[in-house]
């Protein structure tokens, strides 16, 4: 007689199906991840940088990413927490850079009105306490495109140890990594001439943003977001002290508003954290059983067809009452595929309740940190808005054309 | 190069060697300052008589700031606006015709006394703004701070060493961004209000402090030397037995 290979399936498994269950319950259940636990420090240049060449840097606000959560994520992500997120990541991301040393000023910028020589921008990709991902664009003041990078970190418990988590944040590894290439690049790409050049335009563009009639001849742009010095104002021109008096007050402005993010970012730590270390458990639970009950549906269904065709076609009766056992034994482990199932989906419960309760704290505080910000913003853009005007009556009487009724009226 | 780069040997238009780094911001400095004394002074610090209303400016984009509170002198609701030239009451009514140096001193002056309201308004934001985040991390659980820049910021790269098993930055800093940036913490000229410093993450509430303590955490807190700053924390730590950072 010749046999299907269903059947030879049967018979096979009809035999071995007691011990092949045995050794993948006791073996196939776990999950092994292993993370490395190498911590990749910030690096400082080890060549002394003149202060003239210490390229000023803003890391915008990042993009939330809540246009680009996976669909199977979108059930453990909650949207407040990433828009406090996206304030958070920055600040730690900006306080990194200045640790590092290599940067002039660094700012978490509020908006997008004061040019810097360098500007970051970002979007938060994932973050679920076992891992953290975003993307990362570099840009500067001439509109040059530096790079564009993916970061992800999936992180260990290590991280979560109280000594560890004294001194860092869970994923400082990933703004290290981030200014370390921000360095590297840096270093690659720019020479101090370019740097020069581009710390001119970022300063230009202030000015024109303040004074465009005085400084509209030393930059010429493309149109497209870009920039290009076409010449430069005398260093004792009047008109460039004063937008660099003016600018040193905006710089007094963005201080302020660090002094915002430094708040938030402390009264979001701790619960924030401690989100982060059962949202890391509880990831890595649901995880875990989410893999295996779909191992269990996987073997238990092949387990059942089997088992099936053994009894179904076995030539003998050992055969058969194999195939007769294997049937059972895959229907269990089909269930408890189900019962691994109904787990992680308590787990999934628990990882949205945590996110709503963190939800609950975090939420005010983000419209805060942005009332007090826009409110700032506000008061001191109408002070601008004052300066433009003085200066350029300042343009026009040093030019004589400011008429003399203008001073008596 | 524009008009505005031909009149910088215009007389009272230019501090003499000023501005070369667009740092040296105090008032009174101005040649031709003085001259317009008057005029100026009519239309200064009162600012708002005349020209754009702060007041109705202020209320509608900055309703109840938290900044600048008590003493009633400067708010966020205050900026004045007042000063632009067009709207200095006894600017040039003196009668005679106005060299435009004359002109640009005036406008200079109002530029810098608007400047001095800004800068009380702001360093008073910040002032309060960095309470706020004090009492934030204070009332925290301790610990959790990420790690400051270090004295000195930006343009001390010791500040950053990295060393420690994990390769774990030294730096003994604070969250404080604005403070540790390379930067002045403020425009030149600074008045007299003390900045205070945040205490590094491993300095607790102080609530249990004595006298002498309390004293060291003070001057820490108010020292602008970053330095000199750490010295004193270091000194606060020995006193307190707060075990020194490695």
């Amino acid at each position: 007689m010749k046999l299907t290979s269903l059947q030879l399936l049967g018979q096979f498994t009809g035999r071995y199906t007691l011990l092949c269950l045995a050794a993948l319950i006791a073996s196939g259940c776990a999950t092994h991840s292993v993370r490395t636990t190498t911590y990749e420090p910030v690096v400082t240049d080890t060549e002394a940088i003149p202060e003239e060449f210490l390229m000023d840097v803003g890391v915008a606000v990042f993009d939330p990413g809540l246009d680009e959560i996976d669909d199977d994520e979108e059930e453990t992500t909650n949207h407040q927490i990433r828009l406090a997120e996206s304030r958070y990541a920055p600040y730690l991301l900006a306080e990194t850079l200045i640790r590092s040393g290599n940067w002039g000023i660094v700012y978490v910028m509020p908006n997008e009105a004061s040019p810097m020589d360098i500007l970051i921008e970002g979007t938060v990709l994932q973050s679920t306490g076992e891992s953290m991902a975003m993307r990362v664009e570099v840009s500067d003041a001439t509109g040059r495109h530096w790079y564009t990078r993916e970061y992800r970190e999936a992180i260990s418990q290590f991280s979560y140890e109280p000594g560890q988590r004294a001194q860092n944040d869970p994923f400082q590894v990933l703004y290290n990594s981030i200014a370390n290439d921000l360095l590297a690049w840096r270093k690659a790409n720019m020479s101090n001439e370019r740097i020069a050049e581009i710390r001119a335009v970022s300063e230009m563009r202030f000015a024109q943003r303040f004074s465009p009639d005085a400084f509209a001849d030393f930059l010429n742009a493309d149109g497209e977001g870009g920039y290009e010095l076409a010449a430069l104002p005398a260093e004792s021109d009047p008109s460039l002290r004063r937008i660099r008096e003016i600018r040193e007050r905006d710089y007094m402005f963005l201080d302020t508003v660090q002094e915002y993010y430094s708040g938030f970012s402390r009264e979001m730590r701790e619960p924030y954290d401690s989100w982060r270390e059962q949202s890391y458990h509880e990831t890595l639970a649901l995880r875990e059983l989410e893999d295996n009950a779909r191992r269990r549906f996987i073997i238990g269904t092949a387990v059942v067809l089997g088992g099936l065709a053994a009894a179904a076609n076995g030539g003998d009766y050992v055969t058969q009452v194999g195939g007769a056992a294997s049937v059972g034994a895959g229907a269990y482990l089909i269930k408890s595929g189900f019962d691994k199932q109904a787990e992680a989906r308590i787990h999934m419960q628990a990882l949205e309740e945590m996110g709503t309760s963190l939800e609950g704290e975090v939420a005010p505080r983000v419209i805060s940190l942005e009332d007090q910000t826009i409110t700032l913003s506000g008061t001191v853009e109408e002070q601008y808005e004052q300066w433009r005007e003085i200066l350029a009556d300042l343009y026009a009487a040093e030019r004589g054309e400011l008429p003399s009724a203008a001073t008596s009226n | 190069m524009p008009p505005s780069g031909q009149d910088g040997d215009q007389p009272g238009a230019e501090p003499p060697g000023g501005g070369a780094d667009g740092r040296d911001t105090s008032a009174g400095d101005l040649p031709g300052e003085d001259d317009a004394g008057a005029a100026g002074d009519s239309s200064g610090a009162a600012g708002g008589a005349d020209g754009v209303d702060p007041a109705s400016a202020g209320a509608g984009a900055a309703p109840g700031l938290p900044g600048a509170p008590g003493g009633g002198d400067y708010s966020l609701d205050t900026l004045p606006s007042g000063g632009v030239f067009q709207g200095s009451p006894g600017a040039g009514q003196a009668g005679g015709a106005m060299t435009a140096a004359e002109r640009a001193a005036i406008l200079d002056g109002q530029l810098r006394r608007t400047y001095e309201v800004y800068d009380e308004i702001l360093r008073r934001e910040q002032a309060d703004a960095r309470g706020a985040a004090n009492r934030a991390g204070n009332g925290g659980a301790g610990g959790n701070e990420p790690q400051g820049g270090g004295p000195g910021g930006a343009q001390q790269p010791g500040g950053a060493i990295p060393g420690g098993p994990g390769g774990l930055p030294n730096g003994q800093g604070s969250v404080d961004i604005a403070g540790a940036n390379g930067r002045p913490g403020g425009p030149p000229g600074g008045g007299d209000q003390q900045e205070t410093f945040p205490p590094p993450e491993d300095i607790p509430s102080g609530r249990d402090d004595d006298v002498v303590a309390r004293q060291l955490r003070e001057a820490a807190m108010t020292e602008p030397d970053p330095e000199l700053r750490e010295a004193l924390w270091d000194e606060y730590r020995n006193y307190t037995g707060i075990a020194v950072d490695q």
